[in-house]
């Protein structure tokens, strides 16, 4: 579904992204780890067409995405790092809008539909502004998920959640992840070790670990932050 | 494009600096044409909007600059640019839906003051007198076709900046220079002669007065295109290569 060649993105002479390779199958979910500045956001960036890698290439679905861009980013439903949102808009104004721009055919019906899935019914009539930060996680979701896409780029949904908040959010996720893949960005390892299958975990821009969930528990035990702090401690001449 | 241009049009109206901007324009173009002696249609002996068509157009720049501060300075500073350019759209169906919704706001603040000061000066009429009206339409067009021009340089502007503020500034300064710079310029001692008159051709103004007196000339109309589709063009090149484009 996804897949990334040898893709760098250089600024000067720091190397943000270096040459990065792995696949994305459709079914999977893949927690993208790495400390603050590993190159998690700017890959996600690179996947969307919102940065242009300096090399390398990335395919979604066959179609590369530099010449596809529209076609491709209309197969993928993203929810960047910081969740922005119009918070001057009614949550169904929103909704609303990203229905039309992603060319919905029923958009009524399926923004009702995204409105259950994500758990906003009680907050449906609010303008963004008047909305907890967990709330406001779930209409970047939403937003995310209107246009029913196969694959989800989800860079930190959990980002400053309540434990319930969490919760209800990871067991959302649960219910999207049947049909799509996705790969997840978090710092959040117990929501790794109950969501994914598959763990990548990226350091100073290049990848360090790419295997299943088991596999990680298997080495370095049942608790994640052990192996993120074994891989992330690397330093850039051991990762050479 | 036409989700954007409502989302735009909703957002505009959703704030009161929405409408207090055209709030502001009335009340300042309604100053100049009853309340001020120097101008007011009531000091004067000809039956016309002259001194609305006079002023409108500074009184237009603030409000255009209000419509399209933040259309992508705020944007570039809230994150949700991202979003909108991660969105299966063309560039130029944002600027264009962007565009769209800042001439709207620009048409129906023209709107309110014709379907208020039209009749009201008609009413003031003696003995049957009728307004200039091809003349009053070849003006409202005239400064329709400002307020497009008006509204590429704002929508650009805020392209370049994070600030609202800062947008709003660079729009009406730009926006400023372009109605009257060119004609300070032209009238300085040096110009006298046959630069002045190139100079101050060069200025939105000179256009805007030949549309305003009834003259539709191709040119002028040709003229305010060639500035609307040159900054136009210039935000969807920005738009295109964003994010890595760097901004003030």
């Amino acid at each position: 579904m996804i897949q990334l060649d040898q893709v760098s993105k250089v600024y000067g002479a720091q190397h943000a992204v270096d040459a990065l390779s792995f696949q994305v199958s459709q079914g999977e979910i893949v927690g993208f780890l790495g400390p603050n500045g590993a190159g998690k956001s700017t890959t996600m960036r690179m996947i969307m067409g919102y940065i242009r890698p300096s090399k390398g290439s990335i395919r979604v679905n066959g179609l590369e995405i530099q010449a596809n861009r529209q076609a491709v980013r209309q197969q993928i439903g993203y929810l960047p790092e910081g969740n922005p949102l119009y918070y001057d808009l009614y949550v169904r104004e929103f909704l609303r809008f990203a229905a039309s721009i992603t060319g919905v055919s029923n958009p009524r019906q399926r923004i009702e539909e995204t409105i259950h899935l994500v758990g906003l019914q009680r907050e449906a009539h609010k303008k963004i502004a008047q909305l907890s930060k967990g709330f406001k996680q779930r209409v970047g979701l939403a937003h995310a998920l209107i246009h029913n896409p196969n694959l989800l780029i989800l860079d930190e949904p959990h980002s400053g959640l309540d434990p319930n908040q969490l919760v209800e959010i990871r067991s959302r996720l649960r219910e999207i992840s049947t049909s799509k893949a996705i790969i997840l960005s978090t710092h959040l390892m117990q929501e790794v070790q109950a969501l994914c299958d598959r763990v990548i975990i990226l350091n100073q821009g290049k990848l360090v670990v790419d295997k299943k969930l088991e596999e990680l528990q298997e080495i370095h035990g049942p608790n994640l932050e052990e192996a993120f702090a074994h891989y992330t401690s690397l330093n850039a001449n051991t990762l050479e | 494009m036409i989700a954007i241009f409502k989302k735009e049009f909703l957002q505009f109206f959703g704030q009161i600096v929405g409408y207090a901007s055209i709030a502001l324009f009335i009340l300042l173009t309604g100053l100049y044409v009853w309340v001020f002696p120097s101008h007011s249609i009531l000091e004067r002996t000809i039956l016309s909007l002259d001194p609305f068509f006079a002023w409108a157009p500074i009184f237009l720049i603030l409000v255009v600059s209000a419509a399209t501060m933040r259309q992508f300075a705020e944007e570039s500073a809230e994150g949700t640019l991202e979003l909108l350019v991660t969105k299966p759209l063309d560039p130029a169906q944002i600027v264009l839906g962007k565009y769209l919704a800042a001439i709207s706001i620009v048409a129906i603040t023209l709107a309110l003051t014709a379907s208020t000061y039209i009749p009201s000066v008609q009413a003031l009429a003696l003995d049957n007198l009728s307004l200039d009206y091809g003349g009053i339409l070849g003006a409202y067009l005239g400064l329709m076709l400002l307020g497009m021009t008006f509204s590429a340089v704002g929508l650009f502007t805020s392209i370049l900046v994070r600030s609202q503020v800062v947008a709003f500034l660079l729009s009406a300064t730009i926006n400023a220079m372009g109605y009257l710079g060119f004609e300070l310029l032209s009238e300085k001692k040096q110009f006298a002669g046959y630069w002045d008159f190139v100079i101050n051709g060069m200025g939105f103004k000179a256009h805007y007065e030949r549309i305003s007196l009834g003259l539709l000339d191709f040119a002028d109309i040709a003229y305010f295109m060639a500035i609307i589709v040159t900054f136009l063009s210039l935000a969807i090149l920005i738009i295109t290569r964003w994010p890595n484009l760097k901004k003030l």
